[in-house]
């Protein structure tokens, strides 16, 4: 056998080691291009709380219509006024909800701001507008809706 | 006569050594002037663009999802946080022809690089304008209906 020093036999081993050198560098340069793109992007998709702003509207709508609906169901067996029975409930449902937010470290409130009728009896058919005021706080995102016009008839 | 290819003999050592190094003072005078060209402008360059219209599309997304939950009465503004450079350069990001082109651009002023992302036609219901300089501490987009 002869010697390793003296055996000359290697061209293609050694010539396809350098090319799969080359390859990995390239590689490794690609890869860390794509590491770095696209990051703000996503992030702005991702921290922009976008749906919690939506939930808190939405929800505040339904609620709305759903408080109406009640305080007319307590109304027929209590002595309150319909304005007075909804103004509670309300406070109800916005001590909820700050409570909710505050939870995952944002400041919501719902505060209402009048219950409008169109002739100005508060009858089951006579509510058609509520003005609420909405605002949301995550510290870079400020949200303020005054007044949110919600249809509840 | 050998074969070419199987002849082993080559030039004298000495004709080698010239011969290299004719090869090599060649090739290092090639690099060097064209190293911050190599090594630093085309980098520059792929990181600059990469960054930029990446911070292109994240204004593009905010833009777009502030509109899609803009208040009827009421304000909103957010905050965001964009690296100061781009590459090894500042730039401003400028809303201001997004009304007449639907564009937002984002340049750097150093070198003039420009990156142009579409906003998706918000801007013919609702005027956007403003600039933004990387460097400033704040950076905010608000809308007020007020107004």
């Amino acid at each position: 056998m002869e010697s390793m020093r003296k055996n000359t036999k290697g061209q293609w081993i050694a010539l396809s080691g350098l090319v799969i050198s080359l390859i990995l560098i390239g590689l490794a340069a690609l890869a860390n291009q794509a590491a770095i793109a696209g990051y703000h992007s996503s992030n702005a998709a991702l921290e922009f709380p976008k749906e919690n702003i939506r939930e808190l509207n939405s929800h505040t709508r339904d609620n709305a219509r759903i408080i109406k609906d009640l305080s007319f169901e307590i109304n027929s067996t209590s002595n309150e006024t319909i304005p007075f029975i909804f103004e509670q409930l309300f406070d109800n449902y916005s001590t909820q909800i700050q409570n909710l937010y505050a939870s995952h470290g944002e400041t919501a409130d719902v505060s209402l701001v009048s219950i409008n009728s169109t002739n100005g009896t508060f009858g089951i058919d006579d509510i058609d507008l509520i003005f609420v005021n909405i605002t949301y706080n995550d510290g870079s995102t400020h949200y303020v809706s005054q007044p949110e016009i919600i249809e509840v008839r | 006569m050998r074969k070419l290819s199987k002849n082993e003999e080559g030039v004298s050592i000495l004709f080698e050594y010239i011969l290299f190094s004719l090869i090599c003072i060649g090739f290092f005078m090639i690099i060097t002037t064209n190293s911050d060209d190599i090594f630093m402008k085309t980098p520059n360059e792929a990181v600059m663009q990469d960054e930029m219209s990446d911070i292109g599309n994240m204004m593009s997304t905010m833009i777009t999802d502030m509109y899609l939950i803009l208040p009827e009465n009421g304000y909103i503004d957010t905050e965001y946080r964009i690296p100061a450079k781009a590459g090894r350069e500042e730039y401003m990001i400028n809303a201001d022809i997004a009304y007449t082109d639907q564009i937002i651009e984002v340049i750097s002023s150093s070198s003039g690089k420009k990156v142009r992302v579409t906003i998706g036609g918000i801007a013919t219901t609702m005027p956007i304008n403003g600039t933004a300089l990387s460097s400033s501490t704040n950076h905010v987009i608000s809308y007020d209906s007020r107004r």
